[in-house]
Order: structure tokens, then sequence, then C-alpha cells
């Protein structure tokens, strides 16, 4: 119960921010326009590289919106007041992986449509599609949650968060674009190899951000 | 200073240990029957990018040390740190001495296999890993902090690994692994090889070593700086008091000479 | 032989090399800077001409 009022007070700082995904947005769909003006955006070509394409983009855009989630605790050390409060490390992670997990959630989805729209690809597996967006959104919320919080307070932490998450991210970055290649060209399955990649690290980062976060807030 | 010590005669060890390994590797043995002369880099490669490993290894553990809290202390961070270091300047020559053996084997400089990448993640894994040191800290904060970072670092790498072999052997099949890598190596060339990985092993006690005196020499230098500044603060308050008081003095005295 | 090896061989001596050297000045540095000053600690008395610590 104590993660829902931390999801709560989250989706709250969302929705009255005008920089979190208000500015996200705008940054991803000028990047897919870009991408279309620097390839032939007609024929096979994009087909095979718009999974690619759109879990860069997505992976760099989350950054943006990871890094914020952590700047919001650290400013003023609100993380701090939260602790002081009674808020246990587990319950802070929980309802802040969430809310992150909820606001990537609606990034990735509207990419998704800006990538099939655009660029006119053509979905055979909607399910794989689906599944594997939702556990690659997972392991990149994860992953940012718990670097944003180490290293948070630093003055370089803009520069310094991609460093550290886009290294851990290469296999989510990997599995993802095949299943969604997979997806996209049609055979795919629910038991797809790269899904159960992208679930153990999804599992693994979001075990191992829960028991470490309280120990990361804390120093 | 026992630390001095051992350093040196681990440079020296290590200098000697790589030295014979040169003059094995490059005049004494035969060339390869396969590869020729090529071969030679088996002296070498293996044997930096096992050290590479190991460092990142040792970082792990000196990191769980220094989390785990009955062992809790600044030396298992300043080890984990020196070893990262030392690690990375390790992957980077396994990197570039793979590249050089790549060129004339395989004709590229780089080919997407899946040890290449898993070891290009790696160097990056762990620049970062000494970005995040780098930034300034108190010291017990910055190690905690870059403890966790190198445990998550750590666990990523299976995963990365498992995910770069499936990437490439779904599509295409490995065709790297196997060139030159399963020829049977004997008498003269297997001993150098192990030579080569004594050596290498050697020099990197020798630069941890180092390292982690630096890191001892930078912390009390931290140490004394902010005790300076502590008695400077101190020197500075005492003597605003008597200032103050000084003028209090002074303006009394004036009052009293009013008075009277 | 055929220059790969040669220059295989020398990054990593030339990088090992390099390493050591460039700890080496990060440790004069340190050593230098950890020479001990011997530090008037005394009190500064008001109007003493006593230079500043820092200060020669």
């Amino acid at each position: 119960m104590r993660a829902m009022t931390i999801f709560k007070k989250d989706l709250l700082i969302e929705s009255r921010s005008k920089s979190g995904l208000g500015q996200v947005l705008p940054f991803a769909l000028i990047v897919l326009l870009l991408f279309g003006f620097a390839f032939d955006t007609q024929g096979p070509l994009m087909v095979s590289i718009s999974p690619g394409l759109f879990w860069v983009l997505i992976t760099f855009s989350s950054i943006l919106l990871v890094s914020r989630s952590m700047r919001v605790e650290s400013e003023n050390d609100a993380v701090d007041g939260l602790l002081l409060l009674g808020f246990d490390g587990i319950s802070i992670f929980v309802g802040k992986f969430l809310a992150l997990f909820l606001i990537l959630l609606i990034l990735d989805i509207l990419v998704g449509i800006g990538v099939v729209v655009l660029f006119s690809v053509p979905i055979h597996s909607f399910l794989l599609l689906s599944l594997s967006t939702l556990l690659a959104t997972a392991g990149i919320g994860s992953v940012g949650l718990v670097f944003g919080a180490l290293v948070r307070g630093a003055n370089s932490s803009e520069s310094l968060v991609p460093m550290l998450v886009l290294p851990i991210l290469a296999p989510v970055v990997i599995s993802a674009t095949k299943a969604w290649s997979d997806a996209l060209n049609g055979h795919g399955s629910i038991f797809d190899p790269w899904l159960k990649l992208l679930l153990v690290f999804a599992v693994v980062f979001i075990v191992g951000g829960a028991v470490s976060f309280g120990a990361i807030l804390e120093d | 200073m026992k630390l001095k010590i051992a350093q040196r005669y681990l440079a020296a060890s290590a200098l000697v240990a790589i030295a014979a390994t040169v003059v094995l590797g490059l005049f004494i043995t035969p060339p390869d029957a396969v590869q020729g002369n090529l071969a030679r880099l088996v002296y070498v490669h293996p044997a930096v990018a096992w050290v590479a490993y190991l460092a990142y290894g040792v970082t792990t553990l000196a990191s769980s040390l220094y989390l785990w809290r009955p062992t809790r202390s600044l030396r298992w961070d300043r080890l984990a740190s020196s070893s990262a270091e030392v690690g990375v300047v390790f992957t980077a020559l396994t990197l570039i001495t793979g590249s050089i053996w790549g060129r004339p084997a395989w004709g590229v400089w780089w080919t997407w296999d899946a040890r290449l990448t898993t070891t290009a993640i790696l160097l990056v894994l762990y620049l970062g890993y000494l970005a995040l040191r780098a930034v300034p800290m108190p010291a017990d904060k910055r190690a905690k902090r870059s403890a966790i970072a190198a445990l998550f670092a750590f666990i990523d790498v299976p995963i990365v690994h498992e995910s770069v072999v499936w990437w490439r052997t779904l599509h295409q099949g490995a065709t790297v692994a196997s060139l030159g890598m399963n020829a049977k190596i004997h008498g003269i060339m297997a001993w150098t090889m192990l030579l080569g990985f004594v050596a290498f092993t050697l020099a990197y006690c020798a630069l941890v070593v180092f390292r982690y005196r630096i890191a001892q020499g930078e912390d009390s230098l931290r140490e004394r700086q902010i005790s300076q500044w502590q008695s400077e603060r101190l020197a500075q308050s005492q003597s605003d008091a008597d200032r103050v008081s000084e003028l209090l003095d002074n303006a009394n005295s004036k009052s009293n000479v009013k008075m009277v | 032989m055929n220059g790969y090896v040669e220059a295989g061989y020398g990054f990593v001596l030339g990088g090992l090399g390099a390493y050591w050297a460039w700890l080496a000045s990060r440790n004069s540095r340190v050593k230098k800077a950890l020479i001990p000053i011997p530090v008037e600690n005394e009190r500064r008395r008001p109007n003493s001409s006593n230079p500043r610590q820092g200060e020669r």
C-alpha cells in the first residue's frame, strides 16, 4: 500500500509537470521524422530496420524520463523525507517502478504507432510484439531507476546515467529488437527465445533493484 | 611500506617474465603449421584477456566484501577500484590485440563475434563504473554506491554474453571461435603460453598494488586537506573572535572616557 | 615477420608501459603533496604579525 502512495505521487508529478512525457514525446516524434529523412522510407528496408530504430529511440528517450524520475527525489533531498516518513526501500522502488513503467508504456505505444504509420510496417504477431515490449520496458525502467539512484546528487548525472545504463541495457536492445523483427516478419510466437531472455533480464533487475534500493537511498 | 616492497618484487618478476615471454614468443618458438608467424599472438592475446576477466572478478569480490557489513572497509573499495582500472586497461589491450589478429586471420578488423562483442560491452560497462567513481562524493558514500554498481554490472555480464551468443548463432554460424583456437599446441609453445599467463598475471598484481597505494595516498591527502581546512577555519574564527572583543574593548574604553 | 605480430606485441607492451608511467606520475604527484609541511598551529594573537596559515 505504501508503494501505491509513491506510485500515485509520481503519476501526480508527471501529470502536473510539463517536462516529462510532454517534452520527451515531441523529442521522440522529431527523431522518427529524422529517421524518415535519413533512410529511404519506402520498401523492405524500413521493415527490416524499424525494430532497431524503435528500440534505440525508446532506450534513448527512456533515459531522459528515467533520470528525471530520480532527479525529482534527489532535489531538496526529498528522498530523505520519504525515508523519514517510514517508507522502506522496497516500497519506494516498487511505487516508482510502476509509475515509470506506466509512463514508459505510453511512450512505447505512441512511438510504436508512429513507427507503424510513418514507415508502413506490417504487424504479424501482435502478441509477441506487446509481450516483448512489456518485458523490455520493465527491464529498462528497473535498470534506469537503480542507476538514477546511484548517481543522484552528482553534477554530471545527465551524462552519467546514459553512460552507465546503456551498456547494461545492451542485452535488452538486442533481444527486444530481435523479438520485434520476428513479430514483424511473421515467424514469431510466444515461445520466441528472445522473450525468455527479456524475462530473465527484467526479473533479475527488478528483484535486484527492489532488494538494493534501500541501501542505495540511505547513505 | 610492505606494499611498496611487494610491488617492487612483483614488478621486477613481471618484467622478467614478460621479457621471457616476448623472447620465446617472437623468436624461439616455431611458427604455427596453420597460421604461421601470426600464431605468435597466442602467447599474449589470451593471457591479456584472462587478466581482464580476472580483474573484474576481483572487483566484484572486493565490492561484495565491502557491502557485507562484517568485512566493510575502505580497503576493499580501493582494491575494487584499482582492479577495475587495471581491468579496463587490459580489456582495451585485449580488443586491440584481437583486432590486430583478426585483420590478417579473418580479413577484417572487427567482426561481431560473440566474444568480441561481449568484451567490448564489458569495456564500456567498467568505463561507466570508473566514471561513477570519478564523481566527487564522500569516501564511504562513493564506496557503497560504486560497490552496488559493480555488482549490477557483474550480474549483467552473463546476460550480455548469452544475448550476444544467441544474436550471432541464430543467424549465422560461429565462424570465428573455431579458427586457430582448436589447433593442438605442443611442447615449447604450450610452455610459452603458460609463461605468458603467469607474466601478465604478475603484471596485473604489480599494477593493482601500485594503483592501490596511490589510492591510499590520495585518501590520506584528502583527509589531511580536510583537517587543514578545519584548522584554518578554526584559526579564522578565533581571530574573528579576538577582533570582535578588541573592538568591544575599544568601544567600552571610549564610552568610559566620555562618561568620565 | 608480418607486421601484425609485432604490432600486437608492441601495443601490449606499450600500453602496459604507458599505464605504468601514468601511475608513476600520479604517484609522484601524490607523494609530493604528502610531504609533511610544518604547520604552525599556534593560535593567532590579536595584532600579531604571524603569517596566516598557508602564507609564507
